[in-house]
């Protein structure tokens, strides 16, 4: 590898870093509120409120099942509004921010929703508020849960980035397309593939490890 | 058939022993039940439940409830798998709301406190269940400490009281564990020192030792038992074990289809039960007697030690009611709160009856007997 491309794959690794963990720390801001309410919503939940549950579960849906190269461009409104442009690093996180936020709200609602209900109606049983609760038992009891879909989440995220040189972010994804597909460089593309199945085994076994730590049952 | 081995505690040791001694005791048979003094706690008056779940038909879990737990009493709930009786202790803490009449703690009606003073009230109320409940995440001190913690008290207070908490229950070296490294018994203990550490003057017992095995199931008793003589702590225990609550209760009611069927202290209950359901749980199953005596040579009587006569049965009268060639075949008295509960086999050969010539001398017999004896029947055949 010359010297020159090997720049350019640590400019990519940077890309790709900033885009997942920028947005990655957006999905989980936004995520997990909305996977606590979906929990707390739903009939026979702490709070039940079809107002809130029905239309926060259905928006939810529905970005999760827009592929995310038609997101990418559906957002771009929406992007320049947030962001002031529609090309670069920026441009890509906030669809990107956007598609992961719901998916991960879904994977940490299953992750809440296991929380064994006897635990729910000890702590009723001992005078906690709705808010205790969510705090006390549900969110402590399902860390080892939400930190496993919080890892898939940011995997699924390394794979949507890709994407993300459709509106010239950068990052590996680009990488491999602009070298490997536009200019058949297959070895480009081949080296691309390999960094990238390193970097998710890396994400995968370090949430994994975080969950074996954090699980005491 | 009723295992025993238990011995007597306390006055009913006092009692016993007075009543083995030597000299006869001229007592009349028939106790005066002394009224109980202590302050009401609990009361149901009318209290029925009805579940009416989505999309599903309605259940009628509770009708017409109605009773009261006395300050330092251990009340017993007994029946079958969906009886109600879960529904029914779940109203005490207002964990369900009664869809008629009212529960009413410490002379409050629990269904119209506002959500401040059902808070204040939970917190007076322990509770320990039969999945035990804890909290995988926490340490069993941070689970004890929990309920504090709720209430707004600060760390270092909440672990104290904790460990006092701990050390109550026999589990002080396992604070610093999580749950999911504690035996069944030992996490039960965390249970109960998690609904004991507020301190409470009531605690509710949901088949808290139906995942136990026997012998810790006893130690849990024992605990409980202890507990409530201690701290004078009013327990409602919830159960399908009846050993558990004739180990351990004051009085027991009996509960089918929702209605409380049979009610009064654990003697009488248990020494003479009235309802089928009770009979069915208490399982009177007749004795298996050699089939000798079983073929039905012999007229067997089985005669109920009931307990109204603190003194026991008297088996001059009975041997004197059935005459000569009466024999004692098989039997059980143990003593369940100081009183003498269980039954007897006795047979009188036919040839016996026969050799009197009279023509009705099995029933004369018989009606002698329920003279002496009121909870006599004939057993046709024991198997
Ligand atoms: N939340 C609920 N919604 C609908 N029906 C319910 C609900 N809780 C209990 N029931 C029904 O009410 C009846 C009484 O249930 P309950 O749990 O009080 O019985 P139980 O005596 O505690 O039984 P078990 O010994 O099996 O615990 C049952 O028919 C049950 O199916
Ligand atoms: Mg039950």
């Amino acid at each position: 590898m010359s010297g020159n491309l090997l720049d350019l794959f640590w400019i990519a690794m940077w890309e790709t870093a900033v885009m997942v963990g920028i947005s990655g720390a957006i999905a989980l801001a936004a995520g997990l509120p909305i996977g606590l309410i979906l929990v707390a919503t739903a009939p026979g939940g702490i709070f039940p409120a079809k107002w809130i549950n029905w239309p926060l579960g259905g928006l939810v849906n529905a970005i999760r099942s827009t592929p995310f190269i038609i997101l990418l461009v559906a957002m771009i409104p929406l992007t320049r509004l947030i962001v002031g442009t529609t090309i670069g690093l920026w441009a890509a996180i906030v669809p990107l921010s956007i598609a992961a936020a719901p998916f991960f709200a879904r994977l940490a609602e299953v992750a809440l929703r296991e929380v064994h209900p006897g635990l729910i109606e000890a702590a009723r049983a001992m005078g906690a508020t709705r808010a205790q609760i969510l705090r006390h038992v549900l969110l402590p009891e399902a860390l080892p849960g939400i930190v496993g879909s919080f890892t898939i989440t940011i995997v699924s995220m390394i794979n949507s980035s890709a994407m993300a040189g459709a509106v010239g972010a950068g990052g590996l994804g680009d990488l491999a397309m602009r070298f490997g597909y536009q200019r058949f460089d297959d070895a480009v593309m081949a080296q691309v593939v390999v960094v990238l199945i390193a970097v998710v085994t890396l994400v995968q076994w370090s949430g994994d490890a975080l969950v074996r730590r954090l699980d005491r049952r | 058939m009723t295992p025993s081995g238990r011995g007597p505690t306390g006055a009913a040791a006092a009692q016993l022993r007075e009543d083995e001694g030597m000299t006869v005791n001229y007592a009349p048979p028939h106790f005066v039940e002394e009224a109980d003094t202590r302050p009401v706690q609990v009361v149901f008056e009318g209290v029925g439940k009805v579940y009416r779940p989505r999309g599903g038909q309605e259940v009628h879990a509770l009708a017409d409830v109605g009773f009261d737990v006395r300050e330092g009493e251990v009340f017993g709930i007994i029946g079958r798998s969906g009886a109600g009786k879960s529904s029914l202790i779940r109203l005490v803490n207002g964990l369900e709301r009664p869809t008629a009449g009212r529960v009413r703690v410490e002379g409050a009606d629990v269904a119209a406190l506002g959500e401040g003073d059902l808070t204040a009230l939970r917190r007076r109320i322990g509770m320990i269940f039969q999945g035990f409940n804890l909290l995988a995440s926490s340490t069993v001190e941070d689970n004890v400490a929990l309920p504090l913690r709720l209430a707004g008290i600060g760390r270092r207070e909440a672990r104290r009281r904790a460990a006092e908490a701990l050390e109550l229950v026999g589990l002080s070296d396992k604070a610093r564990a999580y749950p999911g490294r504690l035996s069944g018994g030992q996490k039960q203990r965390a249970g109960i020192a998690r609904a004991l550490v507020q301190k409470p003057k009531l605690l509710l017992s949901d088949e808290a030792t139906s995942a136990l095995d026997p012998e810790t199931t006893r130690s849990i008793l024992a605990l409980l038992r202890d507990i409530n003589a201690k701290l004078g702590l009013t327990i409602i225990l919830i159960t399908h074990e009846m050993e558990v609550i004739r180990d351990i209760a004051d009085r027991v009611a009996v509960i089918e289809g929702g209605r409380i069927v049979e009610i009064g202290p654990i003697w009488r209950v248990f020494g003479n039960p009235q309802h089928g359901v009770t009979r069915s749980l208490l399982d009177h199953g007749a004795p298996a007697l050699p089939p000798g005596i079983a073929a039905g040579d012999d007229l067997v009587f089985s005669i109920g030690v009931t307990g109204e006569d603190v003194r026991g049965p008297d088996l001059f009268a009975i041997a004197s009611a059935l005459g000569p060639g009466a024999r004692l075949v098989h039997g059980n008295v143990e003593r369940l709160q100081g009183r003498p509960s269980g039954r007897l086999y006795v047979t009188l050969p036919r040839s016996v009856i026969e050799a009197t010539a009279l023509p009705n001398a099995a029933e004369a017999a018989f009606a002698r007997l329920r003279a002496v004896v009121p909870h006599a029947e004939i057993v046709s055949h024991v198997r």
